[in-house]
């Protein structure tokens, strides 16, 4: 029988324990520690970043002795001037990416944060399966090549292209899910406008889409007009549904039926436009479908956005991902064809999670192959957001 | 020669869950913890370039720097109000409203009596449970390691009643 001691020996073991575990397992919320490190990041005093990069830059020059102290003392300066200047003449654009910059060096300091990032993702099981009309006239066809000659299964692949540029600076934009009242807001009179159809539908993560707003007209509803993108364009604007955001319009026409598609543009700091893609690797944005008298739109609801700047990985580990990056589907060509990339794209795609939607940067790789007489697509997805940022 | 010395990165990211498990220890709310943690982290990257690496760890380093800031806010606030509304506002168990696993609500609860216990004996529990040796404790309260070892089992005795006392109360109220 165990004596007073030994039990009350025994409960301090039992308790240390327990305080043992309590401690390793009590820990700061998730996102609290790339939070505070951006925070930390944001308040160092410009002169040390630049300490640090000359630091870095003569480091990795140190162990080359044959490189004179002259020359290495006018690199610096080159080095220290250009990046001064840039800063100075681009306050509110990030530094170009490069993979021996330190963490956390690129977040933009007073910007807000969003935490871990979902990654966004192609999904082949979500291609439409209808065949191409190029396809449908071949031989036999593997049924997961799906529409437009995608290809998303197993694949030897090489990089063979270029980058448009040496940099990356695109920012995170979040929307956070609305509700049904401040949907129906959102798009003001036109929720119970008469002799349409309004309708409006919530994310869906699993794709991912965003919110959309889908409009079904006909008859007087519907603008006169042999050109379809004129009418698409006059009953949008007819009822405020016209884009917010940068947009590239396309127009496809076959018989009596008629696309018109205004493709969702994200501005870029450096001006430019980077275009939103889907689980296909397909820009989107609003869509107008006439036909007979009868119009369809749909679009995302005009949601407010956040931005956050996040570390970009460069161009040279985009690359690497792209080649190694897993197949999306597991869906074969045997043999396994081995495909080129040699086209990239800076694309913005979604992913959503937790009641909040994120339109991210990302690379779209692809490149084209033969197979039964047929060309067909492969594209890679790259995320840019460095994966220590990201949660998937 | 060059120090041989981590970058701060990777001192951030190895110390910053173990310096917030020990500053909840000592404050018993997590939004309390987060800005204290926040500060040691923003001190300690601000004095970095004094850090030696031959005089001390990176573990006693930190933790004198988040011992001085917990000091600092109950200084500011006043430790016995901070508590009482810590208690009062947010019991234990309802920080995790979908309702965390029970042995983390009983280390919550724990920690909670931590909190309770004399500045010096909270100190020795939450400094031994957080890695340091007893000669890390008693150099951070400057006293010897004997010292350190001893303060630190008459505190887990001091715990080991409080948890005891709420036990037997929790009881009574059943009956």
């Amino acid at each position: 029988m165990p004596s007073m001691s030994d039990n009350e020996d025994l409960e301090l073991e039992a308790l240390q324990r327990q305080l043992d575990d309590a401690f390793e397992t009590t820990r700061p919320r998730r996102g609290f520690e790339d939070e505070l490190w951006l925070r930390m990041q944001a308040r160092r005093p410009w002169w040390n970043r630049l300490r640090d990069a000359a630091s870095a830059f003569a480091g990795s020059i140190w162990e080359a002795p044959a490189v004179p102290l002259g020359v290495v003392a006018v690199l610096l300066i080159v080095v220290v001037g250009v990046g001064v200047l840039s800063s100075a003449l681009r306050p509110n654009v990030e530094s170009p990416t490069s993979l021996s910059e330190g963490a956390g060096s690129r977040y933009q300091g007073d910007q807000a944060y969003f935490g871990r990032l979902p990654s966004p993702q192609l999904h082949p099981g979500l291609v439409d399966h209808a065949r191409s009309p190029a396809a449908a006239q071949g031989p036999s066809q593997p049924e997961f090549l799906g529409a437009a000659d995608l290809y998303f299964g197993p694949a030897n692949l090489t990089w063979a292209g270029t980058f448009s540029s040496s940099t990356i600076a695109a920012p995170v934009y979040r929307y956070v899910e609305p509700s049904a009242d401040q949907s129906k807001a959102l798009l003001g009179p036109l929720a119970s406008a008469s002799g349409m159809t309004v309708s409006i539908s919530s994310s869906a993560p699993e794709l991912p889409r965003e919110p959309v707003w889908t409009v079904v007209a006909s008859g007087a509803a519907v603008p006169s007009g042999s050109d379809p993108g004129v009418t698409a364009n006059t009953f949008l604007a007819a009822h405020n549904l016209l884009p917010t955001w940068p947009d590239e319009v396309s127009v496809q026409a076959v018989g009596g039926q008629a696309r018109v598609q205004f493709l969702r543009g994200f501005s870029l700091p450096d001006g430019g436009v980077a275009y939103l893609v889907n689980w296909n690797g397909e820009r989107y944005g609003i869509e107008v479908d006439i036909s007979g008298g009868r119009l369809v739109a749909t679009g995302p609801l005009p949601l407010g956005l956040d931005e956050a700047s996040y570390r970009l990985i460069s161009n040279e580990k985009a690359a690497q991902l792209a080649v190694s990056s897993a197949p999306a589907s597991s869906a074969a060509i045997q043999p396994v064809p081995t495909i080129r990339l040699d086209r990239v794209e800076l694309v913005y795609a979604l992913a959503i999670s937790g009641g909040q939607g994120y339109y991210e940067p990302a690379y779209l790789f692809s490149g084209s192959f033969q197979y039964s007489g047929h060309t067909f697509v492969k594209r890679v997805l790259v995320p840019l957001v460095d994966p220590s940022l990201r949660s998937s | 020669m060059r120090a041989d010395r981590p970058s701060f990165e990777d001192v951030y990211r190895d110390y910053l869950g173990r310096i917030y498990a020990y500053v909840r220890a000592q404050v018993g709310s997590s939004a309390d913890a987060e800005d204290i943690t926040a500060q040691v982290f923003m001190n300690a990257y601000q004095a970095y370039d004094r850090f030696e690496p031959r005089m001390s760890t990176p573990a006693a380093w930190l933790f004198r720097i988040a011992r001085n800031a917990t000091l600092d806010h109950f200084r500011a606030h006043g430790r016995r109000e901070r508590l009482r509304r810590t208690i009062e506002q947010q019991p234990v168990h309802a920080e995790d409203p979908a309702g965390m696993a029970e042995d983390r609500m009983q280390y919550r609860a724990l920690l909670a009596h931590v909190a309770h216990l004399s500045e010096r004996q909270r100190d020795a529990i939450s400094l031994r449970h957080s890695g340091l040796s007893f000669e890390e404790v008693g150099t951070l309260m400057s006293c010897s390691e004997d010292a350190a070892k001893m303060l630190y089992h008459r505190a887990l005795k001091a715990l080991r009643d409080a948890v005891a006392g709420e036990a037997r109360m929790s009881d009574a109220q059943h009956e």
